[in-house]
């Protein structure tokens, strides 16, 4: 039942996203839109304002309050996603690393030492095996290394 | 020496100094790219 409901949901998003896209006319290109056009005239004049308001105006729509939007679009699906994936990997290289660099400190005779003075080479290794961490995880995952054995989680009496 | 080295690699010393590097990281990626934070520079045409 649960299965057939998540089904049902995924064909109404589906089939109801490009009608959303068609109904969001109300976006104009930067350029076009008085009230960016307002903006860019009263922002600062540098060139932290400048070149962003200058690359907004050619690439970007605008609402009509004057700021950009990125569409939720299959064609501008790029403008997400890249974002999406350079954050998710950032996120998992930072995460790999300290869960590399503890669990090898951990083998040290003393564990609790590396925590608190960091050890360079470990770190920088730690670093390095981090970079990779996509592959990593998979292989961990494939070999079972990732995630504990069931008999080891425990299940409260039913 | 053995001693300033170690404490310079001291957890506290050692996050500060890297958040003082993400920040120039940041700073400087912000120079470079102004705007990024929109993905004008993924597309040129909209």
């Amino acid at each position: 039942m649960r299965k057939i409901f998540s089904f049902l949901l995924i064909a109404l998003i589906w089939a109801g996203a490009p009608v959303a896209a068609l109904a969001d006319t109300h976006l104009v290109p930067c350029q076009e839109s008085a009230a960016f056009q307002e903006r860019m005239q009263s922002a600062p004049d540098n060139y932290y304002f400048d070149t962003p308001y200058q690359a907004y105006s050619a690439n970007l729509l605008c609402g009509a309050e004057g700021l950009p939007h990125l569409q939720l679009r299959i064609d501008r699906a790029v403008d997400i996603a890249i974002p999406f994936a350079l954050f998710f990997y950032i996120a998992g290289f930072i995460g790999w690393s300290g869960r590399a660099y503890l669990l090898k400190s951990n083998r040290a005779s003393r564990p609790e030492e590396p925590e608190i003075f960091i050890d360079i080479p470990l770190a920088i290794q730690s670093f390095a095996q981090g970079l990779l961490w996509p592959f990593l995880a998979l292989k961990e995952l494939t070999t079972g290394a990732l995630t504990a054995p069931a008999s080891e989680i425990s299940v409260s009496p039913r | 020496m053995k001693h300033l080295m170690k404490y310079l690699t001291s957890a506290p010393i050692m996050a500060a100094a890297a958040l003082v590097s993400l920040s120039i990281v940041m700073i400087e990626l912000n120079h470079f790219f102004p705007g990024l934070q929109y993905g004008t520079y993924f597309h040129s045409v909209p």
